[in-house]
């Protein structure tokens, strides 16, 4: 509710010339983290802020010394026409909160951010929005579940939304753009820098094939302090967050406070109780949180929020497994039980099959080639995940 | 009246006979030296002059020049104390002009006129054998290994005096015999029979021996890769002769020839620590001498924690790598050493050396640094790579015997064999250009659908192609077959070097 009221009242003031302040705001607030907002509501509007003298600064808005610093440093550099040159140069858009392309759902949340600056597409409203959120070490098991979870989303036509981190975000994305789907990453630093550079590929498919979003400025550098105010953004944007692999005391469970706090669904995938990398996930599931061992089950809660899917939501179960679609020899089958989804040796869990070396290779190699398991160390192999 | 007395110098491991010209003539009583000498050279004026008298002779008050021709080569090493002490005394009628034509001198002078050690004695007689001389005179304690040159009359000297007496009298020094000079043999401690378990590893360093394959050894700390790679010289054929003086010859400049064992019988194993500057790894200094990589030559090249070399000093070695020579140029002229040295590297596969497993601490960024210190041209260079796992309880107590480096070894030998009758020369499988891989490695009909697939399944580059098709040579040789099949492709693309990022 509280949001809607924002909007009717920025719409109330907001002439084409104000644009001009706003945006100024927009990147000079990048010091307030999430206060932005309510700066503004407190000023009237951008340009209250611009033209108000450092007393009024301290005194009726309560910025602290250094904040009016910085404003008053802002405004004295400020040249509109540049930053709309730059702007329309590395073709960003700027979206303010009262702009009707502004995500409806961001909106709704306490705290929204002033304004967003978009590269490539903003999700689309009507469609649904799962954000896929992770730990950036993330183990074997996590890379399998997260790429799983982000194709059979992009296929069910789910935007997949995350921070295009390494590890869980990244791969979650990937697999989602691969499978001809549609993803969209909230940045920690402004939308034209790439940020780990480790994800450059992933960025440039996510400007063709989704969008980049971030409430910061073109040339805003990613800073420690950024993320959690990021965290805010893309659990806002999403309708659901599904939580694959944290430890736990892990960044991304300040996520899962934010979208607590939005009101949104959690989901966990739940992992062994020994495994560090689970500890996150099982803890948030003992505290309340859904559970999604399968895409069905996150269908299933997105349609309690009114989304339809072509593909049967109901059903639950875990479906035909992948691996039962491909036809296996019986030795195939021997050697391809010997593994899980945590790293194996090769040798080692193949040692008690009588299998013979050569034999094994070429089991090895084929099982490789199906797509059913995959090298990841010298000799050390996983399950890829059958789902 | 000149006196012309021979000795012989060298460059890198090429010898060239110098002519050392005594003359005596009236003025102020002084010794001039010219002859373009580096500063060691020029220092024998003293320690020759000095060892003239303390052996008994007078040094006239007159005017000796020496030179040594020819005068463009720069020269360097305390070997021509001997020749140049010969030719005053020859000039100071001391010793009678009988011709000397037929033999070289070789040998450092101290004060007191005895004869020291010099590095560089083997390649300095083969040198000479090859440029037709019949008799050398070298120090004592250099003998055995002068005498590895089975064609050459050996002369063995102790002192100045005894020469001199040697030269008036005639045959009082007897020459050497041959034959008799000790070999390093193998160390009978490393033997692939005391390893226990590893058959992956095993069957690795076969192939990779078989076709002088680089490998990179793969596996947590502990595994064995030291153990492992310390055996690949058992499993080698042994040297020929010919090797062995070549290997030698590169030791006695090094002066790493001990006077006991003389000639280096088995193949080298130079291990490598990685603090390692990169003169020192491939051979420098003003005047170049040869680095670890030049000793490795004919044996193997062992860089333990290869990722924790100095980039610089990694990539020093591509050149030796690709030509199998070292290359140094310094405005003195080009240098180079032979280098043909099989590659031995291992390396966690993370820093804590645990990874893929759960327990693995690093961090992905930690991983992908530690990775990436290996080069991609580097890694082009390197065909195998190979994993070394932590041997269970149940393997490291097996009764069992293993099988021992000489049966291994016989493989290897008709593996090589068959190669060679391939090239039709020493040549391994591991050095064939595009164009023998095209003649030699067409696989059969099952073998080209396998690599096709391959090639589309790990994106291979040309490169990469090529290397698991020479891998596949090596298997097949090793199997005995004329074509490369299906489970020969499958092995060595399980052996391949994988690009190791992709893995992490």
């Amino acid at each position: 509710m509280e949001g809607k009221n924002e909007r009717g009242k920025g719409m109330e003031y907001v002439k084409d010339e104000d644009r001009e302040y706003d945006l100024w705001w927009a990147v000079a607030s990048e010091f307030s983290g999430i206060r932005s907002v309510s700066d503004v509501r407190k000023a009237g509007s951008a340009r209250g802020l611009f033209f108000a003298k450092e007393e009024e600064l301290k005194t009726r808005y309560g910025f602290g010394q250094k904040a009016a610093e910085h404003i008053i440093y802002s405004r004295k550099n400020w040249n509109y026409e540049k930053k709309m040159r730059e702007l329309d140069e590395k073709r960003i858009r700027f979206i303010p909160y009262y702009d009707a392309k502004y995500p409806k759902r961001l909106l709704q949340t306490k705290g929204f951010p002033f304004a967003l600056f978009v590269m490539g597409e903003l999700p689309e409203e009507n469609l649904p929005a799962v954000a896929l959120i992770g730990a950036r070490e993330c183990s074997e098991y996590g890379r399998s579940v997260a790429a799983y979870f982000g194709r059979e989303l992009a296929l069910a036509g789910v935007n997949v939304i995350s921070g295009m981190a390494i590890g869980i975000d990244g791969i979650g994305q990937q697999e989602a753009l691969s499978a001809g789907g549609k993803s969209y990453a909230v940045l920690g630093c402004g939308p034209d820098l790439c940020y780990p550079y480790a994800n450059r590929k992933l960025y440039e498919r996510l400007k063709e094939k989704g969008g980049l979003l971030s409430e910061y400025g073109p040339g805003v550098k990613a800073v420690s302090w950024h993320f959690p105010a990021r965290n805010r953004i893309l659990a806002g944007i999403s309708d659901l967050v599904i939580v694959v692999e944290a430890k736990e005391k892990s960044g991304t469970l300040i996520t899962v406070d934010m979208a607590l706090d939005a009101g949104r669904e959690i989901m966990v995938i739940p992992g062994r109780i020994t495994d560090p990398m689970s500890m996150g996930c099982n803890r948030l599931w003992k505290a309340g949180a859904n559970v999604a061992t399968c895409v069905e089950d996150v269908l299933m809660l997105l349609k309690d929020s009114g989304y339809s899917f072509e593909k049967n939501a109901d059903s639950g179960s875990d479906g035909e497994t992948f691996k039962n679609k491909i036809h296996l020899e019986s030795e195939e089958e021997l050697v391809y039980s010997c593994f899980d989804l945590y790293a194996k040796n090769a040798e080692e869990a193949l040692k008690n099959t009588g299998i013979s070396y050569q034999d094994r290779l070429r089991i090895l190699t084929e099982l490789e080639w199906k797509g059913l398991l995959r090298e990841v160390g010298c000799g050390y192999y996983v399950q890829t995940p059958s789902l | 009246m000149v006196k012309i007395v021979y000795s012989a110098g060298l460059k890198c491991l090429e010898g060239y006979i110098v002519q050392v010209e005594a003359d005596l003539s009236d003025g102020m009583p002084a010794m001039d030296l010219v002859g373009y000498l580096g500063s060691e050279v020029k220092e024998a004026r003293e320690r020759v002059r000095t060892a003239i008298k303390n052996s008994g002779y007078d040094m006239p008050l007159k005017r000796i020049t020496l030179n040594l021709a020819p005068a463009d080569i720069k020269k360097y090493g305390t070997g021509f104390d001997l020749a140049m002490a010969v030719g005053i005394l020859k000039t100071l009628g001391v010793i009678p002009d009988r011709p000397t034509e037929d033999a070289v001198f070789l040998g450092e002078l101290n004060l007191s006129g005895s004869v020291c050690p010099i590095r560089g004695v083997l390649p300095l007689v083969l040198h000479a054998m090859r440029a037709g001389f019949k008799r050398c005179y070298v120090p004592k304690e250099n003998a055995v290994e002068a005498a590895l040159v089975t064609q050459m009359e050996i002369l063995p000297v102790s002192s100045l005096a005894e020469l001199a007496e040697h030269l008036c009298t005639e045959n009082r020094i007897a020459p050497i015999q041959n034959s008799d000079h000790a070999e390093t043999l193998e160390d009978e401690t490393c033997d692939l029979k005391y390893v226990h378990g590893q058959m992956i590893a095993k069957r690795g360093l076969e192939i990779a021996a078989s076709g002088m394959h680089n490998v990179i050894l793969f596996g947590e700390p502990g595994s064995g890769k030291s153990m492992l790679s310390k055996c690949i010289p058992s499993i080698l054929p042994p040297m020929t002769m010919e090797e062995k003086l070549e290997v030698s010859s590169i030791y006695s400049v090094a002066g790493k020839l001990t006077g006991t064992a003389a000639l280096i019988g088995k193949r080298p194993f130079v291990s490598v620590h990685h603090t390692v500057t990169d003169v020192a790894l491939i051979g420098g200094g003003a005047y170049p001498r040869a680095g670890l990589a030049a000793l490795a030559h004919k044996g193997v090249l062992f860089l333990d924690e290869m990722p924790e070399f100095k980039r610089s000093a990694l990539e020093a070695l591509r050149q030796p790598l690709e030509d199998r020579m070292i290359r140094i140029s310094r405005n003195l002229g080009n240098f180079s050493y032979p280098a043909d040295f099989m590659l031995v590297g291992a390396m966690n596969p993370c820093p804590c050396g645990a990874y893929p497993s759960a327990s693995c601490s690093c961090t992905f960024v930690q991983r992908k640094k530690y990775l990436e210190r290996l080069s991609k041209p580097l890694l082009d260079r390197i065909d195998l790579c190979i994993e070394v796992r932590n041997p269970s309880y149940e393997e490291l107590n097996l009764s069992s015997l293993e099988e021992d480096s000489a049966t291994v070894a016989k493989r290897v030998k008709a593996a090589m064999e068959r190669q060679f009758c391939r090239f039709s020369k020493p040549r391994f499988n591991s050095q064939m250009d595009a164009q023998e891989i095209r003649g030699f490695c067409e696989p059969d009909e099952e073998g080209k659908k396998i690599m096709e697939k391959a090639f589309e399944k790990y994106r291979l580059s040309a490169r990469g192609y090529h290397r698991i098709l020479k891998v596949a040579r090596t298997i097949a040789d090793l199997d005995e077959k004329e074509r490369i099949g299906a489970d020969h492709l499958i092995e060595a693309i399980r052996f391949r070097n994988a690009d190791l990022l992709k893995m992490v």
